[in-house]
């Protein structure tokens, strides 16, 4: 049986489908703990000053959405009523601010008694990477004119009081790539002292954590389980508390898998000999 | 003369520009810092012109495939109709909204699915590859397994011992082994950056390297 799951996964792949779609369908509600780094994420959004200003960069595309956009929508359902000012660009490709967007009509600005132009802006996709990065941080008026939406940033009041990187209290990257926080390090933290969090996919979470250990950022978000700790702990339990139970299955199969290969290594070994 | 424009101007360009934003990222010097904001701004026109330069390569090759019939001509006619799709909802005004719920629901799932087919890529991998041969293969395999259990909730419930150990495991040997990679890799680039300025990397400015060849 051993030999003939090895020769064809396709039972091992019905498997692991049925096995993520039920907890998916009907949560589990395991319980989870809170890791340090969520915490200092938290403590991070917290620490800004009601009325503060914070920078929300979705650095991620459609590709990367089933592992940050649940982190987005938490992260904003946990600004807004804090009554801080946000205003969000992406560097990552043209989809990072249409997710902006789609995080935005998900909270629903209304439900939190905010207007857009006066508590949060969407300045859309800025072509240039790092580059571009730094000549926000030196001068936004100069390199930006209009929003995502065409209006012109003149006209929107939230614009008046963000001019450079030095009005920003907090920077928020939620990251598919290692290299969007190290950008916003070099050319924002460095250079202007601003505090950076966020969030990462999981692949890259481990290249930032000697960033988070040197203090150059204020803790950072492991994926859908740090999204999930996230969401427990702004009391806002969403899309990635239920993925973490399907996970959860997910990695059962996976060690089950494991055990099985061992398992079959030893018997075809024995045998042979 | 035809040196001169090809090789030596833009070397010229590359050794100033990087000689002047290097300065400016250390040193407050009011004129030069001027400066780089400016250089910096230009590079955001000069980014978007290059997705008009790439939208017209992808057009060309597409068109010369259709052309000559090559073999699975019939992808390249479904590439064009898809560039110019996405092109026209995107910038005719009033339909915007049609690019966007197309672009998401088009290229969101099928990106998506692609990723999604990874998950089971890797539990057909776990099957296959993870066997205890020797010492290296059972730290390998001891420490997915770690990962496993320690990031799903159910390890944290069932194995109360395995979350720590995984902090240990971020925390130490994959974070020395991290900033080793990332030390490594700065000054890989700086020792590149030095190189291009001084003109020894050629491809930088379209010429291939002949010994390479």
């Amino acid at each position: 049986m051993l030999k003939k799951l090895s020769k064809d996964p396709r039972w091992l792949y019905v498997l692991f489908l049925i096995g993520i779609m039920i907890p998916l369908v009907k949560p589990i509600g395991l319980p989870m703990g809170i890791s340090d780094n969520t915490r200092k994420v938290y403590d991070a959004l917290k620490s800004v000053p009601a009325d503060g200003l914070v920078f929300l960069s979705p650095d991620f595309a459609v590709e990367n959405r089933g592992e940050l956009q649940a982190m987005l929508v938490v992260i904003f359902k946990t600004l807004l009523p804090m009554g801080v000012k946000i205003v969000s660009a992406g560097f990552y490709g043209v989809s990072s601010a249409m997710l902006m967007d789609e995080a935005m009509n998900t909270v629903g600005l209304a439900n939190y008694g905010k207007k857009y132009g006066v508590d949060f802006v969407n300045l859309g996709y800025l072509p240039g990477e790092e580059t571009t990065i730094a000549a926000l941080g030196a001068d936004v008026h100069a390199l930006v004119k209009v929003d995502y939406y065409n209006k012109p940033i003149s006209d929107l009041p939230l614009m008046s009081r963000f001019r450079r990187a030095g009005d920003v209290n907090l920077v928020i990257s939620l990251a598919a790539g290692n290299e969007y926080p190290e950008k916003w390090i070099r050319q924002w933290q460095v250079k202007y002292g601003t505090k950076i969090t966020g969030g990462a996919v999981a692949m890259i979470y481990p290249a930032l954590l000697g960033y988070v250990a040197s203090g150059q950022l204020q803790g950072y978000l492991d994926s859908s389980r740090g999204a999930a700790e996230f969401e427990i702990l702004t009391g806002n339990p969403g899309a990635a508390v239920v993925t973490m139970d399907a996970q959860s299955i997910g990695h059962i199969i996976a060690i089950l898998a494991i055990v099985l290969c061992n398992l079959s290594y030893i018997l075809k070994k024995e045998s042979r000999t | 003369m035809a040196t001169i424009l090809k090789r030596d101007i833009p070397y010229v360009l590359i050794l100033f520009f990087g000689v002047v934003m290097a300065i400016t990222f250390f040193l407050k010097i009011p004129l030069l810092s001027e400066f780089a904001v400016e250089a910096q701004r230009l590079l955001v026109p000069i980014s978007s012109a290059a997705f008009v330069v790439g939208g017209v390569s992808l057009l060309l090759y597409h068109a010369a495939r259709v052309q000559r019939r090559t073999k699975d001509w019939q992808l390249s006619v479904v590439s064009i109709a898809v560039f110019f799709i996405f092109l026209v909802t995107s910038l005719a005004p009033g339909i915007e909204k049609i690019h966007t719920v197309a672009y998401t629901t088009i290229v969101g799932m099928v990106t998506e699915a692609m990723w999604g087919l990874i998950a089971l890529f890797m539990v057909s991998m776990a099957l296959r590859a993870f066997r205890v041969k020797n010492l290296e293969t059972f730290l390998f395999t001891l420490s997915c397994v770690i990962v496993l259990i320690g990031n799903a909730p159910v390890g944290e419930s069932a194995f109360p011992v395995a979350p720590p150990v995984l902090k240990w495991l971020m925390d130490i040997p994959t974070m020395a082994g991290m900033r080793a990679m990332t030390i490594g890799l700065g000054l890989g680039i700086i020792a590149y950056g030095i190189r291009v300025m001084w003109g020894y990397e050629r491809a930088v400015i379209g010429e291939v390297r002949r010994e390479a060849s």
